[in-house]
């Protein structure tokens, strides 16, 4: 899991789980009451499709209804901006209600179900798997309370699609296919893609050397030593790393493992078979090399001399127990989405068989970390002590105030010309900060010497200051607008295309987000450039959103 | 009836009022939107029988009076089980908390009194001098100051700028230097509203004693002043403050949230608001119970001090 949410893959992981930790986030900007307009489009093709839909649907303008977000002052700017560009097509009369978040969740969970006249803001966190970007939001059979597709949505293409990208193991195939789906979704937009946001990462420039960002949260912290990506950290005259985690760790075993702080805190700790590295290519880890050998059957080459903190020696049984254990557990679709069963080949020699073709396979396959026999067999609790293979080990957790990993010495990287045997930093502490202006004084004051997580109007400063590193790149999370497509006239595609025309997309990301992300108009994250690149988004953008 | 007497049937009762208070938070937590499953889960996809194994496991399958019933059987034990959320035992968790919170809450309110009693007494006695205007206007600024601005503030000047004072928490036993130095603005953030109140409180009410006629009558007689303020007017002005600085340890004890945010500090108010965020049935109840335990107990504390104040009351 350490890669974990990172590397997700299949349909079920990250999910629900992200959604949630997202929530929170879109924004609107401009000042109530002062507010200005991108395009006043009130009889321009947006206003064109909305009117055809109101007439099929026979629904008299204005139609009341309600902006839903979490309260978050971005978010409010936000659904402030989006009201505005609502009500002045005439079409629509619309409040915005904020509600606490776990209320949002629930109030989503059961939307369609009591018809709720809503509209919904909230985001999503996706991996290095097109498929984690759609799955649990678009596909039929993830309506609610089943899934995340929060206005029971359904489109058999849409679902052939899906079903198509999960099962195609062919990457130029996967490729066409997410590409078709992402026409097809924009087209009949279900929900408005908003904007892709970014990984933030702050560094005190007089400490830490060359730090790397790591575009997906989970993994936050491999800049400070993942030889499997080639990467590691310096520090000036200190050995003890201090960085932050924006909430507590809650969990610590992989198996219960359900927030992306708890991911960052054991990433450290824990290995998997394969690692996906900075720049999303599939890395050999815990497996030295592996081969497809037939539709659904791989073996894997273990890596030799790999020791666990514990001091067991790790063989092929570790890997099958490993995977198994997941059965029964809130995890278990991480590997029983498309594990079969495993074969111990000799000890280090293992073959996996899948239920059926999968395409997230190697993804699925970082997310699924490898844990010591004592673990397994329950005579040790990893949620109290973490224990893996990784090249930091547990020392302790404060509850509230930090959680503290120290240089494991066996671990099994020799060294190469690129990273260190033996990472420079020997102790890293991660402190519990809460409040993001905490946050930020931390840094400035040196008691930090790194965060993830600073407010994105702060950003500039730092960049401007030549004491500070900032290192930015698009992440795995988007905002995004979900409409009720169970109600009219949200059930007219052309009411919902004509909205998401009217979402002031570049307004938002200027003024509520301090250009601190990018515009989006398909789900998937341009991170995994091959599926939804820029040149692939324009053309979304030009077909589908833009009216001019 | 004799004080002990009168504290023992006070302890009697605090019993059923323990009882309904955390009957009211668990039924009101269970109001709540938003499942503890879901909250385990992470909203994951689980499977219908890992669902129901984990409801079991927690109870949760069980109507909400007889989870109640569950929970105190084991409280009055203080046995307060693991939490779903994060399968550590609840009892441990508050137990490395409580000990932070205490520390922040005591100091905050010590600072109050120290502040508090002598601006009160200066102010009150030169009442309507340049000492008076000062005091009251600082009063005001001090309840009117919201905490986690003034919080903010400090920290940005003292912490940012002067570097005087760690953003964050060092790490060291609660009882060292490291830690009594760290607390200094966390405990001015929380202590200044109820120094101001302290002190506004007192000044009034001894503004009202000095007008009394035994005042006079004590100053005839040829009392020194410092002798019918100290011993006089401020023994009977004290009562009301007595009943607030006790209402203020108590609410020390939870009203520390927003200044535990700032400082990042590891009390029991930030464990609170996570608990609810993800409902975490047990932890929320297991720390309303001890918040309750607080405001009874320094509620008891008022009276009994009330007695030796004034030998009038009796219970």
């Amino acid at each position: 899991m350490a890669g974990n949410s990172v590397g997700s893959g299949e349909r079920t992981r990250l999910r629900r789980r992200s959604f949630l930790t997202h929530a929170g986030a879109l924004g609107g900007a401009g000042l109530a009451g002062c507010l200005s307009f991108d395009s006043a489009t009130t009889d321009g093709p947006a206003a064109e499709l909305i009117e055809e839909g109101f007439a099929a649907a026979d629904i008299e303008p204005p139609f009341e209804t309600t902006i839903a977000i979490t309260q978050d002052e971005e978010r409010n700017r936000f659904a402030q901006l989006l009201q505005s560009e609502l009500d002045e097509t005439g079409f629509f009369d619309v409040e915005i209600e904020s509600r606490d978040f776990g209320s949002h969740v629930e109030s989503m969970l059961a939307a369609a179900d009591t018809e709720e006249n809503a509209i919904f803001v909230s985001s999503w966190t996706g991996g290095w798997d097109p498929s984690n970007y759609v799955t649990m939001l678009f596909h039929s059979e993830n309506r609610t309370p089943n899934g995340l597709n929060v206005g029971h949505y359904e489109n058999e293409t849409v679902d052939e699609y899906i079903d198509a990208g999960l099962t195609e193991t062919d990457s130029d195939e996967r490729v066409e296919t997410y590409r078709n789906l992402q026409n097809e979704l924009v087209a009949d937009s279900p929900a408005s893609f908003v904007r892709f946001r970014e990984a933030t990462h702050v560094w005190n420039g007089d400490v830490v050397n060359d730090w790397q960002t790591y575009p997906l949260q989970p993994g936050s912290y491999y800049a400070v030593y993942a030889p499997w990506a080639g990467v590691y950290t310096e520090l000036e005259d200190e050995t003890e790393f201090v960085g932050d985690l924006g909430s507590d760790v809650t969990n610590s075993d992989p198996v219960e493992i359900n927030g992306v702080v708890s991911s960052q805190a054991t990433a450290l700790v824990y290995e998997q078979l394969v690692g996906i590295d900075f720049d999303g290519e599939v890395q050999p880890m815990l497996a030295t090399d592996w081969e497809q050998l037939d539709a659904t059957t791989y073996r894997f080459s273990l890596r030799k001399g790999v020791q666990f903190h514990n001091g067991e020696a790790l063989t092929a049984t570790h890997v099958k127990r490993s995977l198994e254990r997941y059965e029964g557990t809130t995890r278990e679709s991480d590997v029983y989405d498309w594990y079969e069963n495993s074969t111990v080949i000799d000890d280090h020699t293992i073959e996996i068989s899948c239920w059926r073709e999968y395409g997230p396979f190697e993804t699925a396959l970082f997310n699924v970390s490898i844990v010591p026999l004592a673990a397994i067999d329950g005579e040790h609790d990893l949620q109290t002590k973490p224990i893996g293979t990784g090249p930091y080990r547990f020392v302790e957790h404060e509850s509230g105030s930090h959680w503290r990993l120290r240089r494991f010495d066996d671990h099994w990287f020799a060294g190469d010309e690129t990273v260190p045997a033996t990472p420079p930093i020997e102790t890293v502490t991660l402190e519990i900060i809460t409040e993001q202006s905490s946050r930020q004084a931390a840094l400035e004051r040196g008691d930090l010497h790194f965060s993830y997580n600073l407010p994105s109007a702060s950003l500039s400063d730092f960049e401007a200051n030549d004491d500070y590193g900032v290192g930015r790149r698009v992440s795995g999370g988007f905002d995004m607008i979900l409409y009720p497509c169970y109600l009219p006239p949200f059930s007219e595609p052309s009411v919902r295309r004509g909205c998401n025309m009217l979402v002031p997309r570049e307004r938002t990301l200027e003024t509520v987000y301090h250009g601190i992300g990018q515009v989006a108009y398909t789900p998937i994250s341009p991170l995994l450039e091959d599926y939804a690149g820029e040149s692939f988004q324009e053309a979304i953008a030009n077909e589908y959103v833009r009216s001019d | 009836m004799s004080l002990g007497r009168y504290v023992g049937r006070r302890l009697a009762i605090t019993v059923p009022v323990l009882v309904g208070v955390t009957a009211l938070t668990f039924s009101f937590v269970h109001l709540l939107p938003g499942d503890a499953v879901d909250a385990i889960v992470g909203v994951r996809d689980v499977s219908p029988a890992t669902e129901a194994a984990i409801r079991a496991e927690y109870h949760l399958d069980q109507p909400v009076w007889d989870q109640y019933l569950l929970w105190l059987r084991d409280a009055i034990t203080l046995e307060f089980g693991e939490s779903p959320v994060t399968g550590r035992d609840v009892s441990a968790t508050i137990g490395r908390r409580l000990p932070a919170t205490l520390a922040l809450g005591g100091a905050a309110w010590l600072l109050a009194l120290a502040i508090g009693i002598p601006a009160g007494i200066v102010t009150a006695v030169s009442a309507g001098k340049p000492a008076d205007e000062v005091g009251r206007l600082a009063a005001l600024a001090g309840i009117a100051t919201p905490n986690f601005w003034l919080g903010l503030i400090l920290l940005f000047v003292f912490s940012v700028r002067l570097g005087w004072f760690r953003v964050l928490p060092p790490d060291a036993p609660l009882v060292s230097l490291a830690t009594v130095k760290f607390l200094v603005l966390p405990t001015i953030t929380l202590g200044t509203a109820a120094a101001a109140l302290v002190m506004r409180l007192l000044r009034s009410s001894m503004r009202r004693e000095l007008d009394a006629p035994y005042v006079t009558a004590a100053r005839a007689r040829g009392l020194p002043e410092r002798t019918v303020i100290l011993k006089h007017v401020l023994r009977n002005a004290f009562l009301p403050v007595v009943t607030v600085a006790g209402l203020q340890l108590a609410f020390l004890v939870d009203g520390a949230v927003v200044v535990e945010g700032i400082f990042s500090w590891p009390g029991m108010g930030r464990l609170l608001v996570r608990s609810i965020l993800r409902r975490d049935y047990p932890v929320i109840q297991a720390i309303v119970l001890v918040i309750g335990i607080a405001i009874v107990l320094a509620n008891l504390l008022v009276d009994i001090i009330y007695a030796i104040l004034d030998p009038r009351i009796r219970y």
